[in-house]
């Protein structure tokens, strides 16, 4: 019989609202620090609200020579994804690139050069256009570069299952390594969608919250009075071993990505099923794949991006699923709603519990919630040990995809 | 004239571009400085920008030095009255 598959995860790289770096952004992160804010960029949209990375300068950061070709969502990939080597002592000089991998989640492209670009045939004419708008909008390109970067030569792609596509690239990363494709992978997402189509777009929807005179209180997850999400930009990267392979090499083993579960609600564009029944399958599937049982979860990191029937759909789910009442927490109420990069930032943030027993709160909660009926951690973080934790995801298009994380005990 | 051509080329190369200054010579050819055949498409707009003029697609290519770009441009007149 087969047993579990148990990738370690042997380096972490974020680029979020909460700062650059992981130190950065799990500082913010653990304070519960919410980063959303009126954003000139967005100016006299209805909401104008979004959570950007603090003091993001590429040209700064990877050198105008590089900078210029690429659209701020591959930055934002390429700092975290030389983050996570370095962090796990990885010389892409020295690897065997041939057995190096890539997959990324990403859901909207370039769209911000996308948007320029078109702004400049609109006013100029198409003989004005940039030569670069096809390779800096891609949704693969960022798989690419991070390639191009490192020298890794494997298998290489983008997953975009809207707000779960990071998860779901790490989970096929997971595939690849289980295998036998690759050694390693570099798995997470980047996304930079904060531009006026898009967060004009998501508002016609009603999925932002519309709480523009309180810009710190907007993002609320699991809270009573939420009202949608708040945009935001970001990246996550983890560096994902063959066990062998990181035992081979002495690495140092942060977590483990134990187990993967994908469903699809089937149900509508948008809302989730109300029964929840696609996302409780996924997250069963995930723990059936880690061969553990419900009352084996410690932590929650949800998918919880403050929506109210999204994060109602979710409770439901869990208090269903996990009647010991593991700590949830959802990051977004510090980093806003990343979309095709929150899995990697969230899985990321779930590798950190595990490693430092400690669950961040969800900033903008102060109470519990009998509604909702969950142990949702708020006010600080919470001391608790977290041998095992589910990072879940839930896409538009009804897409979930659920992580189990373990720590690096034996098996 | 306080700024020649070559200084302006070279503004562009290091500001837009990322060339380092000392790179920028003469002889050097673009795809030394790492223009390619897209990154060329790029730079000629930014010339057409700058200068004023309209440089035909192919008239540079990653092959042609700093010189022939300023030959190109001398050729339509830019530098004459600065």
């Amino acid at each position: 019989m087969a047993s579990t598959f148990h990738a370690a995860v042997t380096g972490l790289g974020l680029v979020t609202p909460g700062g650059i770096g992981v130190e950065a952004s799990w500082r913010a992160i653990r304070a519960g620090r919410p980063a959303a804010a009126r954003d000139p960029a967005l100016a006299g949209l209805p909401v104008d609200l979004s959570c950007r990375v603090p003091g993001f300068d590429a040209d700064a950061l990877l050198g105008r020579r590089t900078a210029w070709r690429l659209d701020r969502y591959v930055h934002l990939a390429l700092v975290a994804a030389r983050e996570a080597v370095a962090d796990a002592g990885l010389d892409p000089a020295s690897w065997d690139g041939t057995r190096v991998g890539v997959v990324m989640g990403n859901a909207l492209g370039g769209v911000g050069t996308f948007t320029a670009q078109h702004r400049t045939l609109l006013d100029e004419g198409a003989g004005r256009m940039s030569s670069l708008l096809i390779p800096m909008m891609g949704v693969n390109m960022v798989a690419g570069y991070l390639a191009m970067d490192t020298g890794a030569h494997g298998p290489n792609l983008v997953t975009t299952t809207a707000c779960a596509s990071a998860t779901t690239a790490i989970g096929t990363a997971r595939e690849l390594l289980r295998a036998d494709r690759c050694d390693i992978v570099l798995a997470g997402g980047a996304e930079a969608g904060l531009c006026q189509p898009i967060v004009a777009g998501f508002t016609r929807m009603g999925a932002l919250s519309a709480r523009v005179d309180d810009p710190a209180a907007a993002s609320r997850p699991f809270e009573r009075h939420r009202d949608g999400f708040v945009a935001a930009e970001g990246a996550g990267v983890l560096v994902l071993e063959r066990p062998e392979h990181a035992l081979a090499r002495g690495a140092r083993v942060r977590a483990r990505v134990s187990g993967y579960g994908a469903t699809a609600d089937a149900h509508h564009a948008t809302a989730p099923d109300p029964t929840g029944a696609g996302a409780e399958a996924a997250i069963r599937a995930a723990l059936a794949d880690a061969e553990l049982r419900p009352s084996d979860v410690d932590h929650v990191n949800a998918h919880a991006t403050s929506t109210p029937a999204g994060d109602a759909a979710e409770a439901g789910v869990l208090r269903r699923l996990f009647p010991d009442g593991p700590a949830v927490t959802s990051v977004k109420g510090v980093t806003g709603h990343a979309l095709g990069a929150a899995g990697a930032i969230d899985a990321a943030c779930a590798v950190l519990s595990v490693e430092e027993s400690v669950v961040p709160p969800t900033a903008n909660v102060s109470g519990h919630d009998p509604d909702l009926d969950i142990d949702v951690v708020h006010g600080a973080a919470r001391s608790v040990p977290v041998a095992a934790a589910t990072s879940n995801s839930f896409g538009f298009g009804g897409q979930n995809a659920v992580l189990v994380l373990t720590a690096n005990r034996g098996g | 004239m306080s700024t020649t051509v070559l200084d302006r080329l070279s503004e562009i190369l290091v500001g837009y571009f990322g060339v380092e200054e000392h790179e920028v010579t003469p002889d050097a050819t673009f795809a030394a400085l790492d223009l390619d055949s897209l990154a060329i498409v790029e730079f000629a707009l930014v010339l057409e920008k700058e200068f004023g003029v309209v440089i035909a697609e192919d008239a540079v290519t990653p092959r042609a030095r700093v010189a022939d770009a300023l030959a190109l441009l001398s050729a339509k007149g830019v530098g004459q009255d600065g």
